[in-house]
């Protein structure tokens, strides 16, 4: 429903590599609680890196079908990197935000984005110079 | 300034640009997630 919303509003939609990071992740540790009711940790994975291979085709489906969506764009390629991470760190302190949080935001700043659609509650509290809109779902 | 908070409805509008969180990816491509539907 809200992919669908984005769609039908035709939103410019934007991630970067961390958000692929991210849903890599959660893929793989998916896949492996099916198969093996564990939980994946990357001590696992380094003992045993052949997991890789067995989950890797369908992670890269996912993630082909994640960059075929419409209207979407890579902003990581668009804002220079020193800039996000100043702004990272920045924000770290300004904000109180876990390392990651204040990368995603960072990025959401420096690409002067209206919007952004969470279901992380880290973002509710936010004090910024800017206009955002914050999307919880 | 405090950002605006808007919980998510059905048929929502959205602005132009928006930043898209890791877990609604998840979610969508997940049948099995509880928030499938509403990803």
């Amino acid at each position: 429903m809200v992919l669908a919303d984005l769609f039908s509003s035709r939103t410019n939609l934007f991630i970067t590599n961390l958000v692929i990071d991210e849903c890599v992740w959660a893929f793989m540790r998916a896949y492996y609680r099916i198969d093996s009711g564990k939980i994946l940790k990357p001590s696992i994975i380094k003992k045993n890196p052949s997991i890789i291979t067995k989950y890797h085709w369908r992670i890269a489906s996912n993630v082909k079908k994640i960059l075929n969506l419409p209207r979407l764009t890579i902003g990581s390629n668009l804002v220079p990197s020193e800039n996000i991470i100043k702004k990272a760190i920045n924000l770290m302190k300004t904000q109180l935000l876990m390392p990651r949080d204040a990368f995603h935001l960072a990025f959401i700043i420096n690409l002067n984005l209206e919007g952004f659609v969470t279901s992380n509650g880290d973002f509710d509290n936010l004090n910024l110079r800017k206009n955002l809109i914050v999307y919880k779902y | 300034m405090p950002i605006t908070l808007i919980n998510y409805s059905s048929g929502i509008q959205f602005v132009n640009s928006v930043y898209l969180d890791s877990n609604l990816l998840i979610y969508a491509r997940d049948r099995g997630s509880i928030k499938y539907r509403i990803a």
